[in-house]
């Protein structure tokens, strides 16, 4: 686990400091007023430049001489990284006045919200779509089930978002339809109903659980309602694959003896497939959550894009497009401290639910 | 006890028969036949249907020139307009279908050249791993770990902007995403076929390890691979278009169907169909991908033949 972090951090530092110039790994840490000699200190106390350096020009002519090798800054990068010294942020409009982690975190917990929620839904729809597609194998409901299931694999993401947009808003005004209560927030995009001051209490920085908590039900709903169709696009691909995932091992399951046994004891039908085969089917269900959460929190990027939502994936687009690097890399090291937090859930769950798996 | 040649011929041309049978039951893999090998024709006709460079020419006179008839709907102020084209111009005055003919190659050959690159590879290290064992295997699996602990497409991101926005990259940062996969897929798979008695038998008789892995194992391990590769050519496409559709495209005129589709986007309230149909052409070349892998998996696998 610690293995796998250390990896990814490494990979990251290669990606971003091997291969740009020396000036990116500055940019985030420079204000408007230093002068050369400030920023010949600050590049040392970064690491980059060497301590017998001259000049700031010097280095920025990259000099021989002037410039640490890259596999020797390593460990400045991982220490300032380790500190929380992401340096300031270069997104437009705030730039050089807020710290990219404060940025990130003030963010986040709205992406953090859409993925929840996305995996909420994937966990209500795949699993029982998995069951029934299982149980009724090769009749109407699995091919439903199926259908669904490949439709989710392979529509683009970014598509779906537009089509519901198309449908769910557009049709619905131009036919006077209110198809989804409070349509309004709905529309296209939620600066209507995130970023309005009068209504928007912010504590935690995700709507639904800040307007609980500061008693504002209506914000709350409000918030949740617009987040339906962001959270059913982002579920789609994940929908697919665990229906697929929970099909496969359901049949897999009920195909084994002790089912045949339990049936022929004249346990009802419902028995068997609750309490006896669904608890061994789902085992293999619970080994992808990994995978699943990769999948929704890399997913969100393209939501938020297509749905105009004030996370960080939006804002880490932003932030690619001024070459704010450090935002992206905490954005994937954050992901990745959680999906690899989610793996080692995954595998004491796994040994709870399975007594013969001893590690 | 063991078959001589012209029983091996019979069955193995009883088997073949066999799955062509399996093959012709089941509409939906004919469906993904027919969208995936039409997809790809229509990719190698694709300079001969239309004039390959008109890409690169815009037209502001046509701009925003949507008549569509097939929604009837659009905007018949426009002076210059021309005669009705069946899909409209895009939002640069370029008719959009021949656009979505332009585009289809240049997503296919992405995805053929990372589904391709992720299978050698995945041969290469995943071989390498299993039969090396020990040291080695340990350490292709725990790099494997780090690039699967990493959500792909922030990681092509971030490749893409360190190393630019042009084709050769956007290919390589997808395949950045897709390697590990197969290097797993081929370690477990030649990992089952070790064990088997063929390759204890290849060993007594003395044939050399690098001969019985490449030339018995590796081939005898690659019907999985098959499907697997079927399978991601639809999402390689998936990934690459959500890339250039979020503004990671090459060049904002460039004909990909992620980038026709994130053009069409920014006019999704009065033109929608400028995004939806390059979304459906996605959609449609991933589903006969995906159907066809589904259908491959189903009539290889002896398992399922009972």
């Amino acid at each position: 686990m610690g293995l796998v972090l250390f990896g990814i951090s490494l990979l990251m530092f290669y990606l971003t400091r091997g291969f740009l110039p020396p000036s990116f790994a500055l940019a985030p840490y420079i204000t408007p007023r230093m002068n050369d000699a400030a920023k010949l200190a600050l590049a040392q106390s970064l690491g980059v430049a060497t301590n017998s350096c001259p000049s700031f020009q010097a280095f920025s002519a990259l000099q021989g001489g002037c410039l640490v090798p890259v596999w020797a800054q390593y460990t400045s990068w991982l220490t300032n990284v380790l500190k929380g010294n992401w340096g300031l942020t270069l997104l437009p409009g705030i730039s050089g006045t807020q710290t990219t982690v404060s940025v990130f975190f003030s963010r986040f917990p709205f992406t953090a919200q859409l993925a929840v929620m996305g995996a909420i839904l994937t966990i209500a729809i795949g699993i029982p779509l998995g069951i029934v597609s299982a149980t009724h194998n090769n009749k109407l409901p699995d091919h439903i089930s199926r259908i669904v299931s490949l439709g989710g694999y392979s529509i683009p993401q970014f598509w779906f978002g537009y089509v519901l947009l198309i449908i769910f808003v557009l049709y619905a005004r131009v036919g006077g339809l209110g198809l989804l209560p409070g349509s309004g927030p709905l529309a296209t995009s939620c600066a209507i109903c995130f970023s309005n001051p009068g209504t928007s209490p912010t504590v935690t920085g995700a709507p639904i659980i800040d307007g609980i908590i500061s008693g504002n039900l209506h914000y709350a709903w409000d918030s949740f309602v617009a987040m339906i169709l962001p959270a059913v696009t982002l579920s789609i691909t994940s929908i697919g694959a665990l229906t697929r995932i929970v099909r496969s091992s359901m049949l897999e399951v009920l195909r084994q003896d002790y089912i045949l046994l339990a049936k022929s004891k004249g346990l009802q039908e419902r028995v068997v497939v609750y309490r006896h085969a669904l608890r061994n089917a789902l085992l293999p269900a619970v080994t992808v959550a990994g995978l699943l959460t990769a999948f929704l929190f890399g997913g969100v990027v393209v939501i938020e894009i297509v749905f105009d939502l004030p996370g960080v994936g939006y804002t880490s687009l932003q932030a690619v497009n001024v070459f704010d690097i450090n935002f992206v890399e905490l954005y994937v090291l954050v992901t990745a401290l959680i999906i690899v937090v989610t793996n080692l859930a995954v595998d004491i769950i796994y040994a709870k639910l399975d007594p013969r798996i001893r590690y | 006890m063991s078959e001589t040649e012209p029983q091996v011929e019979a069955r193995r041309s009883a088997d073949l028969r066999y799955a062509l049978h399996l093959f012709r039951k089941n509409p939906l893999v004919l469906a993904g036949l027919v969208l995936s090998v039409g997809s790809i024709a229509l990719a190698l006709l694709s300079p001969f249907l239309v004039n390959s460079t008109s890409w690169q020419i815009t037209h502001p006179l046509l701009k925003n020139c949507w008549n569509n008839p097939l929604f009837g709907w659009g905007n018949a102020n426009i002076q210059r307009c021309p005669s009705p084209l069946p899909l409209g111009t895009d939002s640069y005055g370029r008719n959009l279908l021949t656009m979505i003919v332009l585009a289809i190659p240049v997503d296919l050959q992405i995805a053929l050249e990372v589904v391709l690159s992720a299978v050698v590879i995945g041969i290469v290290f995943g071989a390498t791993a299993s039969y090396a064992g020990g040291i080695v295997d340990e350490v292709i699996l725990r790099i494997t770990d780090i690039f699967l602990a990493v959500p792909g497409i922030l990681l092509a991101i971030v490749f893409m902007v360190v190393f630019g926005r042009t084709i050769p990259v956007l290919t390589g940062a997808v395949l950045l995403i897709w390697w590990p996969t197969y290097v797993r897929l081929v370690r477990s798979q030649v990992l089952s076929e070790k064990e088997r008695p063929y390759v204890e038998s290849l060993r007594s008789i003395g044939a050399g390890r690098l001969r019985i892995l490449f030339r018995h194992v590796v081939p005898n391990s690659i019907y999985p691979l098959l499907v697997q590769a079927t399978l991601d050519i639809g999402s390689v496409i998936l990934t690459v278009s959500a890339l250039t559709f979020i503004g990671l495209s090459p060049s904002p005129l460039l004909p990909e169907l992620g980038n026709l589709a994130s053009l069409g986007s920014q006019y999704f309230f009065t033109a929608p169909w400028l995004i939806i149909f390059p979304g459906l052409t996605i959609l449609l070349i991933s589903l006969g991908f995906n159907l066809l892998g589904d259908g491959l998996r189903d009539i290889l696998d002896p398992r399922l033949r009972r």
